[in-house]
């Protein structure tokens, strides 16, 4: 079993905040129903984006789920999310602030009938922000948060790291971490609880160590000198012969004098954590050095010297890296469109309550008669009425 | 009350990944406890022992504090007595040394099968690197996020912090795990084992670029442009103070928003337009945010419903508004360092609150009260300890 086996989420959210938390749910055993709008009546737009159930982003984010499509404007579709929340212990759901009252799935309206239901809303700025109006992507959280203003060389504009989407990353950390201690102190309490993730919050929070740095010293990160966004000559990025890159880490005063040995710089060690002007000159120094072998002749001799190096690659070297494969982390499951599709294995470890093989994403609205029959209890004749009415898929 | 009052949690480890994870843990109402290795073995570097630095303070509010000598019979035979007590242990060892010292999952379990053993390391306890020593940088290296950031035109740019792989892969990937696996004993009666790899959990949050990468090939290179986005819709703009703002408008409709508020609706049909055309429309866009102030534009953007913020430092970050109204930094009485400001933690939940109740303690503060306290030593025993330097 799972360690959530029996726990049942409704998610309404679109992006990868809560559909990456569902997932992640869903792979511990919960039984996860997302719930779709029907294409009649959205924009041809919307209907791309978020109803084509064979392109990458709706295959990354829903496996191991039921779909259904339900029209939250319509009476008869919210009396339909009514009864599932009646019978759910989790709901998540990412409107804009204010929406979810409009629709009548606000927190108060659910927990009067559902008093142990956890209730997760997901926003860019919570609900008692200025920007409280203010649409939000990852780009723009990252630039709030002061992670963009530092990342890249001053002598360019900012960088910004386009995968992965850290702080919808830092959403689901949030979110799922505050879901299951909500769950958890359910099991004492007897009550569900309304849990608010406030997106920025959370990055600002796991940006722990620039942060913490600025409030206890006053010292305002930067972008770097050097070209490739660190400062320091421990912890870059080097090119090798074969235009590729390495990635070094000596943090740890034994590891970096592992590697001045190894590249005959003994004279760098005392130099370990020096200022700028000594960094560069000793990143100079080291590219000129990495650039005589390959990256691979590198890996051999950091592994064998006890130095903290990594190979940079691109995705395609990752997925078949030898570490990933050893891991069991890809996994192939079949599809009825696809044929085969590849996927990401859930990187979860529990010895006792592991995580499940992955099922294959639904279709868009697949289940939809099929929870409308076993929990909403409807009748087949009902369920075609609906259909017929544009209020499910 | 936090939703995990009651839980008690060893933390063995030393560096940020674990120690986030127990703070993140003990702000949800756990009791940490946090071994430290006593000074006097001469093993730690300034940076692990000061307990007024930034990472110390960061790190640590909300845990207890004792240093102990666990390559003594002594110290170690507290280990295991500490053992019994807790619900979880935390530890961010090299593969296998805890097995050594016979202080592993299987040793321990023995001892209290209702444990929760989570290790955190940099590729997990098996694989071909599970003895390469590793920090964040190879990690988001190995997982392809290195390569992929930053311009073509120069090398890959490393994101200093956060710290990808290690907070968001391996210590979220723990607080997770252990929540679950408190959840699932509740049912199970029994503890159970986390392997936590931070460049797995790296791996597993490229769920637009690895599907992508799937289903089409398109095994993804870095960008053409110097602020590492080809995206037109989704980039740095420059104002004409020289302060940066982003702009992400993925939906057509707050593209068209941004279109037409700068009077080029000419540009509206190429939203997802090829990269030539992306250069365009970045082209023409960075020339008319050259023509206004940072202010001037985000009071605009909001105001026609386009998902736009400002490029912060951290001076300007926390005199924003938002961050005050939420309350983000905590100030705390400090023995050493008078006040001290945190970041508060940012779990909202409504009926058990998670809390900075605690200041940071100083290093080792709690040897004396948890041995006991919680193990029930004399003070006669504890002060032989201290001499023999088993404790601190």
């Amino acid at each position: 079993m799972g360690p959530l086996d029996g726990i049942k989420v409704l998610d309404l959210s679109r992006h990868s905040p809560g559909r990456y938390t569902s997932m992640i749910m869903a792979d511990f055993g919960a039984e996860v129903i997302t719930i779709e709008t029907p294409r009649t009546g959205d924009s041809p737009a919307l209907s791309f984006m978020f109803t084509n159930d064979t392109w990458f982003r709706y295959v990354g984010m829903n496996c191991n789920k039921k779909s259904m499509a339900v029209n939250l404007k319509s009476a008869k579709g919210r009396d339909i999310v009514y009864r599932l929340v009646d019978k759910s212990d989790v709901f998540i759901e990412a409107f804009r602030p204010g929406a979810p009252a409009r629709l009548g799935m606000d927190y108060e309206t659910l927990s009067q009938r559902n008093p142990r239901l956890i209730y997760c809303a997901i926003t860019g700025y919570g609900e008692d922000s200025p920007y409280v109006n203010r649409g939000a992507h990852d780009i723009n959280i990252v630039a709030l948060t002061g992670i963009l203003g530092a990342t890249g060389p001053k002598a360019g504009p900012p960088i910004h790291v386009i995968s992965p989407q850290i702080s919808d990353l830092s959403a689901n950390c949030q979110a799922i971490s505050s879901i299951l201690a909500a769950l958890y102190a359910r099991e004492k309490t007897g009550k569900g609880q309304l849990i608010e993730v406030a997106i920025t919050d959370g990055m600002l929070y796991f940006n722990w160590v620039m942060t913490l740095r600025y409030l206890l010293s006053g010292d305002k990160a930067e972008r770097s000198v050097l070209p490739s966004g660190s400062d320091q000559a421990w912890l870059n990025a080097y090119r090798t012969s074969d235009d590729k890159y390495v990635a070094l880490s000596c943090l740890e005063p034994p590891l970096w004098q592992n590697l001045c040995r190894l590249v005959g710089r003994e004279d760098f060690i005392p130099h370990h954590f020096a200022a700028i002007d000594k960094q560069e000159e000793m990143y100079q120094e080291l590219c000129k050095i990495f650039a005589t072998k390959t990256r691979d002749e590198w890996l051999k001799l950091f592994d064998e010297a006890d130095v903290a190096g990594a190979p940079v690659y691109s995705i395609d070297e990752t997925v078949s890296d030898p570490h990933v494969v050893h891991r069991g982390l890809i996994v192939e499951v079949d599809h009825p469109k696809l044929e085969k599709v590849k996927l990401i294995k859930s990187p979860f470890r529990l010895s006792d309550t592991p995580v499940k093989p992955r099922a294959r994403p639904p279709l868009y609205g697949e289940n939809t008669e099929e929870i409308l029959k076993n929990v909403a209890g409807l009748k087949k004749k009902e369920i075609d009425q609906l259909r017929k009415e544009g209020v499910i898929e | 009350m936090g939703p995990l009052d009651g839980i008690k949690i060893l933390d063995l480890s030393l560096y940020g990944p674990g120690r986030y994870c127990s703070m993140i843990l003990a702000d949800l109402g756990a009791e940490v406890i946090t071994v430290e290795i006593p000074r006097s073995t001469g093993k730690m570097f300034g940076m692990m022992t000061s307990d007024t630095e930034a990472h110390y303070i960061g790190l640590n509010r909300n845990k207890k504090s004792i240093a102990l000598n666990i390559k003594k019979d002594e110290g170690k035979e507290i280990f295991y007595q500490l053992a019994k007590k807790v619900d979880v242990i935390l530890e961010t060892n090299r593969p296998g040394t805890l097995k050594r010292r016979g202080m592993d999952y299987d040793t321990v379990s023995k001892l209290n099968p209702r444990i929760v053993f989570c290790s955190i390391t940099g590729y997990g306890q098996t694989g071909p690197y599970a003895r390469r020593p590793g920090h964040d940088i190879n990690f988001v290296a190995m997982s392809g996020i290195l390569g992929l950031s930053g311009s073509r035109n120069g090398p890959p740019s490393y994101i200093v912090s956060p710290m990808i792989a290690d907070v968001l892969g391996g210590t979220n990937q723990a607080v997770i795990a252990i929540i679950a696996a408190l959840f699932a004993r509740d049912r199970t009666g029994r503890g159970q084992y986390i392997d936590v790899s931070s460049t797995d959990g790296a791996v597993f949050y490229h769920w637009v670029h690895a599907p992508q990468f799937f289903l089409d090939g398109i095994s993804p290179q870095r960008a053409e442009s110097p602020t590492g986005m080809d995206m037109a819709w989704m980039n740095i703009y420059k104002a004409k103070d020289d302060k940066y703002f982003t702009i992400g408008c993925f939906e057509p409709w707050l593209w068209g928003n941004l279109c037409k508020l700068v009077g080029r609706e000419d540009l509206i049909p190429k939203h997802f337009g090829p990269l030539e055309e992306q250069q365009e429309s970045y082209q023409a866009l960075s020339e008319v945010f050259a023509t206004k102030n940072r202010e001037e534009w985000l009071k605009l953007l909001d105001e026609a419903d386009v998902c736009v913020a400002p490029v912060y430092n951290f001076e300007e970050m926390f005199a924003d508004p938002h961050y005050r109204n939420h309350k983000v930094v905590v100030e705390m009485k400090h023995p050493k360092l008078g006040k001290v400001k945190m970041l508060n933690t940012p779990f909202k939940l409504s009926d058990t609150p998670a809390a900075v109740r605690t200041r940071p303690p100083l290093w080792a503060e709690h040897t004396r009260e948890v041995l006991g306290e919680l193990l029930g030593y004399s003070k006669r025993k504890i002060d032989r300890l201290l001499k023999e330097e088993v404790i601190e």
